[in-house]
């Protein structure tokens, strides 16, 4: 039984599919295409398909990375090729790799994610931004107010940025690398939340678009492309 | 810009990320169809007044949609009624109601097509209609609308609706549709609306309320008069062979979760077992079943071309099926080998039923639900529910033993002659059903503490076209009284009694059994923010009692009085191709507690449909039941 590892994207109106929607998607775009999925054992049998890092409603990404098992042997490109066939614009698989059948899960694996967030409107200049970003990286905290289940937590998440910078393109953007998953999580609209707290975005700032662009996994203390 | 190219990216950028399950608004499925506008002559929406989980459930959408599609001069997209967050960031930034597909504005149809499936929907027809910068009334329209018709169950009482809707289409729509287009197609539409309208009230099955002056007295019609050239009566459309109208295979396929998320396709239509409460088994008469290889072959092509898991076989009661066990034997070798489940909606209440739902379901077992719909044997004798005590006790019996623990219960109250007796029997046979299920269980070294009964109690409601058109309703204080002795006679707490909201069930008769005067009482609710009245949490009732009263139309009166059975009634002039004179036999046989046989299996009950409407019960075991 084949593991693979895709990564697709998922691009325009389909950013507001959750992860869920994401998974049923794929299973049946994988059934369509005649490729045969590895199903779990039990009353309730469920389809072998887990993604990584899961992204809130509404954030783009070219970087959905999935794992899924597959029932009788199946290569890279015909996935790729079979697949592509049954999927959307803007929900295509860009690339598949035959990963090792005991390789721990994806899930687990997963220790960071590049973000690019846009601002469309009312955002600072440039040089200024360089400058916030500088000022606020420099802080020794960064405390953000968390509610969960209704209890007020405070946490440092400046742990958890690992590298922030400002980019000047179509619009001004800031792309920063985040720690994702079990040993430290800073989400990409925290971030956001974060910046304007430490004024490195003016409160009136609209129109943030999040975008994900890699995720990471930890390989000997070195942090690599999960794909 | 194209149009509905920049209405697509405000609704993408500003306004979905504002709005919960922005999924439903966004269109882009497996199999939806764009066709390039310009290409064809008629563009149709159909539209659903219900939010995009439900519509997307429901089967004639995809019958319809394809059936259209296929038409090389017409295209079919869809439309679904916004949640009221949606609503509110469409009106206050000015986007109109618009198509998934192309996401182009609703007005710049040239048909949209509504329907109608359940009366607590109206409201969201006229607001659909407002969204779209389209006149809610039809008498305020002009040539620069688009044609605005209805179809579906509830349009064989379309009188509270006439005032809203051009043109009502009655009864089946597969062949209808095509000949409405034919007539769109050939037909100068710019210039003149009222000869558009008469043309189109020339086709079988349509009615065009506007050619219809009708006054009341009381509950009933005093006069009633036709425009000439307009028929006096409407004969519904009924496809005399299901095999004979495309069945679609490739299916929209949702990209978020809806209600039923999962291939259909349709085993038979219509239902002679004749429960006299039930306007399906009247306006869908007689059984039309389409053959086992057909369905079959339905099955397969719809998972291919959908990638669905799940498949359910549909009909008003699929174990009726008169091939049920060859077709279920000839899908299992291919539905186990693609991890296929197959479904089987509304079950029987036997042992028959229990054994499909067995060998279908396999190992995964919740709940399983029957619907005896009265509590004493009289009183399912008096509704003409042909289930005895003992058909539920062995259902029941045969359901714990094979491994399910709960059973879900349905039944109605406040039905035609019921005593307290009949209420109280409702909890007496609850109790017997969990002493069966804790044997059951015992028995076979169980825990008899799992056995669990879900008791569901609905308020009746009389709707036209049954025998119990002509009967009054509860009222809310008899309803409550009722359920309050339900209550107190549930002893077990492995028995959870639930019921509903009699305020739904007194809106739900008066807005089905209403004539033309309530369409101001829809209006004004409407305009008071009435929405989504059959969602509990959107549900208003004050308003609507409200508008009920500013119309000066007294909703119980028309819920809760019995009416006169030689009078004309407001749904009068449509026909269900069941004669009057059979469901007012029908109303005697059930005050004197007399049941009445099912045609199929027994000798014809002289309802009148077969003649009147020039078809016959067709069987796929190659039978009729009138040769």
């Amino acid at each position: 039984m084949p593991r693979v590892r895709i990564r697709m994207h998922k691009l325009g109106r389909y950013a507001y599919l959750s992860h869920l929607d994401m998974v049923r998607v794929l299973e049946r775009a994988i059934r369509r295409a005649g490729l045969r999925l590895a199903y779990s054992q039990g009353f309730n049998p469920h389809p072998k398909i887990s993604f990584g890092a899961p992204l809130a409603v509404g954030v783009t990404s070219t970087c959905e990375v999935a794992d899924v098992e597959f029932d009788g042997s199946v290569s890279p490109d015909e996935i790729i090729n079979k697949l592509n066939e049954q999927l959307p614009e803007g929900m295509k698989v860009d690339k598949a790799v035959l990963i090792d059948r005991r390789a721990k899960s994806l899930m687990s694996e997963i220790a960071a994610a590049r973000y690019i967030i846009r601002m469309t409107l009312a955002g600072p200049e440039l040089g200024q931004l360089e400058d916030s970003i500088k000022q606020l990286l420099d802080r020794d905290q960064l405390l953000l107010e968390k509610t969960r289940d209704g209890d007020v937590k405070v946490v440092d998440v400046r742990p958890y940025i690992l590298d922030m910078k400002a980019m000047a393109g179509e619009t001004l953007q800031i792309e920063a690398c985040l720690r994702t998953g079990s040993k430290g999580n800073l989400r990409p609209d925290d971030l956001v939340t974060v910046m304007r707290q430490y004024g490195v975005l003016p409160p009136e700032t609209i129109g943030v678009r999040i975008h994900r662009i890699e995720l990471l996994v930890e390989r000997d203390g070195r942090l690599v492309s999960a794909i | 810009m194209e149009l509905g190219a920049s209405l697509r990216q405000k609704v993408l950028n500003d306004i979905l990320p504002l709005v919960e399950k922005p999924g439903r608004y966004i269109g882009g499925e497996h199999n939806s169809v764009s066709k390039p506008w310009d290409s064809v002559s008629t563009r149709f929406l159909f539209a659903f007044p219900d939010v995009y989980d439900v519509g997307m459930s429901y089967l004639g959408l995809r019958v319809l949609y394809h059936l259209i599609n296929q038409r090389e001069d017409a295209l079919c997209e869809r439309a679904f009624a916004p949640w009221p967050d949606m609503e509110a960031l469409m009106r206050s930034n000015g986007i109109p109601l618009y198509s998934l597909e192309s996401f182009t504005p609703a007005r710049r149809f040239d048909i949209i097509g509504f329907t109608l499936q359940y009366e607590l929907n109206y409201t969201n027809v006229l607001n659909m209609l407002d969204l779209s910068n389209i006149p809610v009334r039809s008498s305020d329209r002009d040539e620069s609308h688009p044609l605005i018709i209805a179809g579906g169950p509830v349009v064989y009482n379309p009188e509270p609706m006439a005032d809203f809707i051009d043109a009502f289409v009655i009864g089946d729509g597969e062949e209808v549709i095509n000949e409405i287009l034919d007539m769109m197609a050939s037909n100068d539409r710019s210039r003149d609306r009222l000869g558009l309208l008469k043309e189109l009230a020339q086709i079988e099955g349509v009615y065009v309320p506007r050619f219809y002056d009708i006054r009341y007295s009381g509950l009933s019609v005093s006069s009633f008069s036709a425009d000439a050239g307009v028929p006096d009566r409407i004969v519904p459309r009924r496809v005399r062979d299901l095999e004979s109208v495309p069945f679609p295979d490739e299916v929209i396929v949702p990209l978020v979760d809806t209600v039923h998320d999962r291939a259909m396709v349709e085993l038979f239509r219509g239902c002679t077992r004749g429960c006299r409460f039930c306007q399906a088994g009247i306006i869908y008469r007689p059984v039309r079943e389409r053959r086992p290889e057909t369905v079959r072959k339905h099955v397969l092509s719809q998972l291919d071309s959908t990638g669905y898991n799940e498949v359910s076989l549909m009909s008003l009661s699929s174990a009726d099926y008169s091939s049920i066990e060859a077709l279920i034997g000839s899908l299992a070798g291919d539905c186990d080998s693609r991890k296929v489940t197959v479904s089987l909606p509304s079950l029987r209440v036997d042992s028959f039923s229990i054994g499909l739902a067995n060998r279908l379901q396999g190992l995964r077992k919740s709940s399983i639900t029957f619907a005896p719909e009265a509590g004493t044997q009289r009183m399912r004798d008096v509704i003409n529910k042909n289930v005895t005590e003992d058909d539920l006790m062995e259902a029941a019996r045969a359901a714990f033993a094979h491994g399910w623990t709960t059973i879900k219960l349905y039944f109605m109250i406040g039905l035609p002659f019921e005593t307290d007796e009949d209420v109280l029997g409702i909890a007496e046979l609850a109790h017997k059903v969990i002493d069966q299920g804790r044997q059951v269980i015992r028995d076979a070294g169980g825990n008899p503490g799992r056995a669990k009964v879900h008791v569901s109690v609905a308020s009746f409601v009389p709707k036209p076209h049954t025998p119990f058109q002509w009967v009054r309703q509860d009222s809310r204080e008899e309803f409550e009284r009722k359920i309050g002795l339900l209550r107190r006679s549930i002893r077990s707490r492995a028995i959870k009694l639930s019921w509903n909201d009699p305020d739904i069930s007194l809106l739900e008769a008066a807005l089905s059994r209403g004539d033309r005067r309530v369409g101001n009482v829809i209006e004004k609710a409407w305009s008071m923010g009435c929405r989504f009245d059959g969602w509990d949490e959107l549900f208003e009732p004050e308003k609507w009692w409200d508008a009920f009263r500013s119309c000066e139309i007294d909703p119980e009166y028309i819920g809760t009085t019995d009416r006169d059975v030689s009078s004309t009634l407001p749904w009068d002039h449509i026909s269900t191709g069941v004669s009057k004179s059979f469901l007012l036999a029908e109303l005697r046989r059930a005050e004197r507690g007399e049941t009445t046989p099912d045609c199929r299996s027994d000798r014809c009950t002289g309802c009148g449909v077969c003649p009147s409407l020039e078809v016959s019960t067709v069987l796929s075991t190659g039978g009729t039941a009138d040769a």
